[in-house]
């Protein structure tokens, strides 16, 4: 499903040459449940963020469905991106001024699709049936985080990438959002989730560390 | 969930927000509306103020003696009243406030009068105007000072002229000029005490020349010349410059104003759009990560820009001219109570120009919201 191809990426910062990603290669196939791990720095969310078509690399390729995503023009990227990839990050970034259901629609709005009854039935799915009307300010953390995976949720993607999604949850929440994840997987979809706790690894079909940009457990 | 619902579901949420742009908006919508209010009377009340220096073009018969028209102030010859009507019925011509007269010398009750019968002042099609001078009414006489002490004539009293009855609707205060040995009655009435029916002895009108390009008579000459090749013109070259010299220099202090105070206005709203957009960026990465496109984040910040300028334009209107109405008359002594008015024309301009004004001072930073790299902004988190 997806094959990254020697992937590099470096910033120049006032400091001077930062290589976040150094010579990544790897094969993720459909169904699985990767667990990316390593110490804040170690280029983690650099590489959740080109795989989802949104970080050109300095150098190699992403290759999804056997498509260069990075030789799609930018819209064509985008509308890839909103028809393929879910994200669940460690802030939630839910819209503060939109209800929860409205926050969820916001996804079918990038495809001009606005599915409410399948954005209800996941609100349910997640335990949110009743916080519909309520705005993110009115929720908890593991509840705006489980409004984050029922948006990342409906516009049925192949992958869910998730950046931290246990960062800002006590492990009660942190073990609901990953069991919602895990349920993902099982139900055919690919989990990719960067995280630096040992939570994931539990749900994880496979694990792998990154140090310094550079992949220490080659499989 | 639409891009416009969301543009409204934004507003309702940052209403402090919201209303702080319009606020913005509207201040610099009332400041147009009532620089332009202000301006209009100012324009309005100079051209009123320099029309009382009086008419400054004259039309007489060809035949009249130059020389003692203009050492006396009277044609010697007269001419046709159709004259008048031909003038008034021209569109697009360069006078106005047209008025016929016809003046003769006579002895009456021992002394030497200039009476003069005043026709009701007419304006070419298109441009009617309030009268510059007082109208007489047929069978009534306005004495002029002089002629008034002399013969102790009083408001009311009857007066016959040449076997003609008129009765006196007002003793005119000292001119210090020919005015006060002067009766004036209607055109008619003069006709015929001085017998001479359907005739005139001069056409004063006022010149719409304080902006034209070129030697004002010449034009007048040749635009009067092509209606009444039977007349001479006559322009009253002191009055005439003094009155487009005042015009002129009201037009370009608004000319150079104007602009500066849009500019301004375009200046504030841009920076309260880019405040807006910085405020957002995390919205924004998050939008452009669920694969929204650049049309779809330009709606988003454009939308409102459009409502905050509609919105402040409506307010600013009402702002604007509250102001110049409740100040304007402490400027514009003379005339504020008739030429300081509501401007409805000003509220169409501030609806379109406003919503313009705030989505090209917005573009810029829709740009760059619309162009922000989702992955620096979700970097950032």
């Amino acid at each position: 499903m997806l094959a990254l191809e020697n992937l590099g990426k470096t910033y120049w910062t006032r400091a001077g040459k930062v290589k976040a990603l150094d010579g990544v290669s790897l094969q993720i196939d459909t169904g699985e449940f990767v667990a990316i791990c390593g110490p804040s720095g170690s280029g983690k969310t650099t590489l959740l963020l080109m795989i989802a078509a949104m970080l050109h690399p300095s150098r190699g390729s992403v290759r999804f469905e056997d498509k260069d995503i990075y030789g799609m023009a930018g819209p064509d990227r985008a509308k890839f991106r909103a028809n393929n990839i879910g994200f669940v990050f460690q802030m939630f970034h839910l819209v503060p001024y939109l209800s929860v259901i409205e926050n969820v629609l916001v996804a079918g709005g990038a495809i001009g699709k606005y599915d409410r009854a399948r954005a209800r039935e996941l609100l349910q799915q997640l335990g949110l049936q009743h916080r519909l009307r309520h705005r993110p300010s009115e929720l908890s953390a593991g509840e705006k985080q489980r409004a984050a995976i029922a948006r990342a949720l409906l516009n049925r993607p192949k992958l869910i990438l998730a950046d931290e999604p246990t960062g800002n949850l006590d492990p009660e929440n942190a073990g609901s959002v990953l069991r919602h994840l895990h349920e993902f997987q099982q139900a055919g979809g690919t989990v990719i989730v960067a995280t630096h706790g040992p939570a994931a690894k539990e749900f994880a079909t496979r694990t792998i560390h990154l140090r310094d940009g550079v992949i220490v457990n080659p499989s | 969930m639409s891009i416009f619902r969301m543009v409204f579901k934004e507003i309702r949420h940052r209403k402090i927000n919201f209303l702080l742009a319009v606020l913005a908006v509207a201040t610099a919508a009332a400041f147009f509306v009532a620089f332009l209010t202000a301006a209009r009377a100012s324009e309005r009340e100079t051209a009123r103020v320099m029309l009382t220096m009086g008419y400054n073009l004259h039309v007489i018969a060809r035949q009249a003696n130059v020389d003692s028209f203009l050492m006396t102030g009277i044609a010697d010859k007269t001419m046709p009243q159709t004259y008048l009507d031909a003038l008034a019925a021209r569109q697009s011509i360069s006078y106005n406030h047209l008025l016929a007269t016809l003046d003769g010398r006579m002895s009456w009750r021992g002394i030497e009068i200039l009476l003069t019968g005043v026709s009701p002042e007419v304006c070419p099609p298109g441009q009617k105007k309030q009268p510059m001078t007082f109208q007489i009414e047929p069978g009534t006489a306005y004495v002029g000072y002089r002629v008034a002490e002399a013969l102790g004539i009083r408001k009311g009293d009857a007066i016959v002229l040449n076997g003609k009855e008129l009765k006196v609707e007002r003793c005119l205060a000292e001119s210090g000029g020919t005015d006060d040995m002067r009766v004036q009655c209607g055109l008619g009435d003069a006709q015929a005490i001085l017998e001479l029916p359907g005739q005139i002895s001069e056409i004063r009108a006022v010149d719409c020349l304080c902006f034209a390009k070129g030697d004002p008579v010449a034009i007048l000459r040749k635009e009067i010349g092509a209606i009444l090749p039977e007349a001479q013109v006559f322009q009253a070259r002191p009055l005439a410059t003094a009155r487009a010299k005042q015009r002129q220099m009201i037009q370009n202090l608004f000319a150079v104003m104007v602009p500066l105070v849009l500019a301004a206005c375009g200046v504030w709203i841009g920076v309260m759009a880019i405040t807006n957009v910085r405020d957002r960026r995390q919205e924004i990465g998050l939008l452009r990560a669920l694969g929204y496109d650049t049309g779809s984040i330009l709606r988003l910040f454009l939308g409102k820009a459009v409502l905050v300028g509609l919105f402040g334009a409506a307010a600013g209107f009402l702002l604007g001219t509250g102001l110049g109405l409740r100040f304007g008359p402490r400027v514009f002594e003379i005339t504020a109570k008739i030429m300081l008015r509501p401007e409805p024309s000003l509220l169409v301009i501030s609806c379109l120009l406003a919503p313009l004004f705030t989505v090209i001072a917005s573009f810029v930073p829709a740009v760059i919201a619309a162009t922000y790299d989702p992955a620096t902004t979700l970097r950032e988190q």
